[in-house]
């Protein structure tokens, strides 16, 4: 029979161990260079986020399905009309696309045009005072790594951070330190978007005698090796002449991060015609 | 105690290269645990640990996981083993430097550090230098802090009286 007295220093042992690993785990960092503190928290609280995500997006779902059936009809009608817009314009595309990838520098438009996605949810939010920082439900075994583009349909999100087996910690472009390649398509001008930890963007390297102004849309330039070229980033709201030599251009993206529920994981960049569905070599 | 290991670890070893097989805090932390309760061997235990890792530029909390349980082990022993014998004392030290190699490997594993080429024979050397040495500074430890009566002396004072 163990005394309450050897219970409680066995106990103390135990909280002394588990200090001193508590300090070993914020010191070592994992490949991906994120503390193993951070992959350990998201290892153990990454299935409750996911569980509750998914019994939200069930219990929304079937309301939706089956008891709110208001909107149905004309979202239904919006999005019969948007995907035979969308048919009828693809023998076009295709047309174009074979005709391109037929000529002497096909290589670098494959290069900078094909790419493959697949859909992943939102799971956890980092609150945005903090880090514009997210986590989606797909990781390692989905082939996701550090440096994967992450989109959606009105532009880009960011890119991946660090991943676990099973879930990947996004970094957002609006994130301070973050930054794309931007281009305008007009005028091919070419500059580095940059994110600062506020909700606009800031367009820099743009010398000031060139003419920018608000409204015009900043493109990805593919320069960075990380996203792929010409999706959208954002438009430009307010352009002005610097104190140096360069101009001071605000960028607001069109993704709207706070409601982010939904992205596309660029995967097999380089790889994979998206039109016409052949590998490229 | 907790100065002299740190000298000995961050001096001795740039003029003995192989100082680095003694691992006095472990002797040290079982020896304070041998003597005192086993709250007092986990906490001595563990700062001692702290200062080596931090000596030899470790992560911290590495050498102090081994040393707080060589601590704690080394306060429980005490009541089940008497070890008067210099040999039984060697085979002591000797068995618990292995049970703090097995443990900082162990540590070192779970994280996904690698291990670096020889560390088996390294740690039995280790086991050797360690228990060699820390038989001698038992015995030294035990003298200073129970000195031997001159029970002729006081025998003689006695009748004296």
């Amino acid at each position: 029979m163990i005394s309450l007295r050897e219970q409680k220093s066995a106990v103390f042992l135990g909280a002394v161990l588990l200090l001193n690993l508590l300090l070993l785990s914020v010191q070592v960092q994992t490949s991906d260079g994120r503390l193993l503190i951070r992959t350990w928290a998201l290892t153990i609280f990454a299935p409750f986020a996911i569980g509750v995500h998914f019994a939200t997006e069930s219990i929304t779902g079937v309301l939706n399905q089956y008891v709110l059936l208001y909107d149905v009809e004309t979202e239904n009608r919006h999005l019969r009309e948007e995907n035979m817009r969308l048919r009828a314009a693809l023998p076009q595309l295709q047309g174009i696309e074979f005709q391109s990838w037929h000529k002497k520098d096909s290589l670098q438009v494959r290069e900078q045009f094909s790419f493959n996605t697949f859909w992943s949810s939102v799971v956890w939010k980092n609150p945005p005072f903090y880090a514009h920082r997210l986590v989606i439900d797909a990781g390692g075994r989905q082939g996701i790594s550090r440096d994967t583009a992450i989109i959606n349909a009105d532009g880009i999100v960011g890119r991946v951070w660090s991943t676990t087996d099973s879930t990947a910690e996004v970094e957002l472009i609006t994130n301070f330190g973050a930054a794309a390649g931007g281009m305008l398509k007009d005028s091919r001008l070419q500059g580095v978007v940059q994110g600062d930890g506020t909700q606009l963007l800031r367009w820099n390297f743009i010398p000031s005698y060139e003419s920018v102004a608000a409204g015009d849309v900043v493109y990805t330039s593919g320069h960075d090796q990380i996203y792929p070229k010409g999706l959208p980033i954002g438009k430009v709201v307010k352009s002005v002449k610097g104190a140096v030599i360069y101009r001071d251009i605000w960028v607001e993206p069109f993704v709207d991060y706070l409601r982010l529920e939904e992205i596309l994981v660029v995967s097999d960049q380089n790889n994979r015609s998206v039109l016409m569905g052949e590998k490229l070599e | 105690m907790l100065a002299i290991a740190t000298v000995f670890e961050s001096v001795a070893i740039n003029y003995i290269p192989n100082a680095s097989y003694l691992d006095l805090p472990l002797v040290f932390a079982l020896c304070i645990g041998w003597h005192s309760t086993p709250v007092r061997g986990v906490v001595c235990g563990t700062i001692l640990g702290w200062f080596q890792d931090a000596v030899f530029g470790m992560f911290l909390g590495l050498n102090g996981s081994s040393k707080a349980l060589i601590g704690f082990v080394g306060a429980h022993l005490n009541k089940w083993l008497v070890l008067e014998h210099s040999f039984a004392r060697f085979l002591m030290i000797g068995a618990l430097s292995l049970l703090d190699s097995v443990v900082v490997t162990s540590i070192a594993v779970i994280l996904n550090q690698p291990l670096f080429p020889g560390f088996w024979i390294q740690a039995l050397i280790k086991i050797l230098v360690t228990g060699v040495i820390g038989v001698i500074v038992f015995q030294a430890y035990n003298r200073i802090k129970f000195p031997r009566k001159d029970f002729r002396r006081v025998e003689e004072s006695r009748l004296s009286l």
